[in-house]
């Protein structure tokens, strides 16, 4: 659980299982020397925000992709767990594992390019020809859990519209909604997965299914994603 | 800014491209070029020309982009490109007496590992990337990086999941056919 955790960073999307592993939104790629790069909110989205550290080298601000302002100024001297905000929206932060030995003695900066991530339960591809062709199926299990110490209310769970392939399919990605699969494409969709309230501490467990009948059309260069979004008021 | 011409120039395996630019150094400046392969962002150079190795039947597209800002976004002006390599990136062994890191890289259809580079250790250096060689669509493709010591013994390994490489948008589909009498190579659309 990370120390710095606020209202920001109150869901954790990971792997189920006592050994879960956290589930990342996005690429990062660059940092400053001393920083590692831990995990970055969906909310900044693809592009390139920058990170820079401020006076002896051991003070630390954010910007994510689109921003004009740094976030809050963050000290950063000990080996350690950091969380920093965007100054334009405090829902775009990064999380950064900080190597004091490491840090250089001084300002510095360093652009951070950020790339959806196809790879996981939250994005995934389409099946292969010969999969579609033998008929497949696909179930992921992920665990969202409240590691804040405020209470995730009014959380959604829904299927990127873009990357729907239901027209392809005739099937498509599905979400567990306890009794049904459902597949909702937005925010709105009277099917969306809602869960009222995570405690501290709590999580749930959902799946989400893709699967293809025997001789049906798949495309493996079309692509999904999941979204996710909750209240805190930490 | 824009380039008017390129050229190139191959020797064996490596081929030289050289462009021309339109833009004037501003005084105390200087003229950037900035190159691409296949749309994936390889080097900033102060020299017109650059060499790029080439494997035996490769092919690829390389982009040049001028410019006399110092702080230009690369990355963020990239071209669109078809990226059939993937740049990986990771950071420094916090271990005193690593030697080298050992690049491998397996395609999902056959599980042996190869190695694809090996770069030296640098205290000095917080972070390191690679390009990989070209890589086939709708494969999947898994890679990891392992730190080997002194001693040359392995560290534990930084490992990607495998990844399906998915050229956006679709990779070009074409085919090449060959005239022994009038020796014309033809490129067409592919049936």
């Amino acid at each position: 659980m990370p120390e710095a955790a606020t209202r920001a960073d109150a869901l954790m999307l990971k792997t189920t299982g006592i050994s879960g592993v956290e589930l990342q939104y996005l690429h990062a790629v660059g940092t400053i020397p001393g920083v590692q790069v831990a995990c970055v909110a969906a909310r900044n989205g693809p592009g390139t925000g920058i990170i820079r550290s401020t006076g002896d080298g051991q003070s630390m601000q954010w910007r994510a992709p689109g921003s004009q302002t740094f976030g809050e100024v963050v000290w950063c001297g000990c080996d350690g767990m950091y969380l920093l905000e965007d100054g334009e929206d405090y829902d775009k932060w990064v999380r950064v594992q900080v190597y004091a030995d490491y840090l250089f003695a001084g300002a510095s900066e360093s652009r951070i390019y950020l790339a959806d991530m196809f790879n996981n339960v939250i994005g995934s591809r389409d099946f292969t020809a010969t999969e579609a062709q033998d008929g497949s199926s696909l179930i992921y299990l992920f665990e969202r859990k409240n590691v804040s110490g405020f209470d995730a209310t009014d959380l959604k769970l829904w299927i990127d519209p873009d990357h729907v392939f239901d027209a392809v399919t005739g099937n498509g990605v599905k979400v567990w909604g306890g009794s049904d699969w459902v597949a909702p494409d937005s925010e709105d969709h009277p099917d969306v997965l809602m869960l009222d309230r995570l405690k501290p501490g709590e999580y749930v467990v959902s799946m989400a299914r893709r699967w293809v009948a025997a001789g049906e059309t798949a495309a493996p260069n079309l692509l999904e994603c999941l979204h996710f979004s909750f209240v805190s008021y930490g | 800014m824009a380039i008017t011409s390129y050229s190139q120039r191959r020797y064996s395996n490596v081929t030289t491209v050289t462009v021309v630019s339109d833009l004037t150094p501003p005084s105390g400046g200087a003229v950037y070029y900035h190159w691409y392969i296949d749309g994936a962002y390889v080097a900033m150079t102060r020299s017109s020309s650059r060499s790029f190795a080439l494997e035996a039947g490769d092919q690829v597209k390389i982009v040049a982009q001028d410019t006399t800002d110092p702080d230009y976004d690369a990355v963020a002006n990239a071209p669109a490109g078809y990226p059939a390599r993937r740049s990986l990136w990771w950071l420094r062994s916090l271990d005193d007496d690593v030697e080298h890191y050992r690049v491998e890289q397996r395609r999902e259809d056959d599980n042996d590992w190869s190695v694809v580079a090996i770069v030296r250790h640098d205290n000095r250096v917080w972070s390191y990337s690679l390009l990989t060689g070209r890589l086939d669509d709708l494969i999947g493709y898994a890679w990891r990086v392992v730190p080997v010591d002194l001693a040359g013994n392995d560290g534990t390994p930084w490992e990607l999941a495998t990844e399906m490489i998915v050229r956006t948008p679709d990779a070009p589909d074409f085919a090449v056919t060959f005239d022994d009498q009038t020796t014309c190579v033809t490129f067409a659309s592919a049936a």
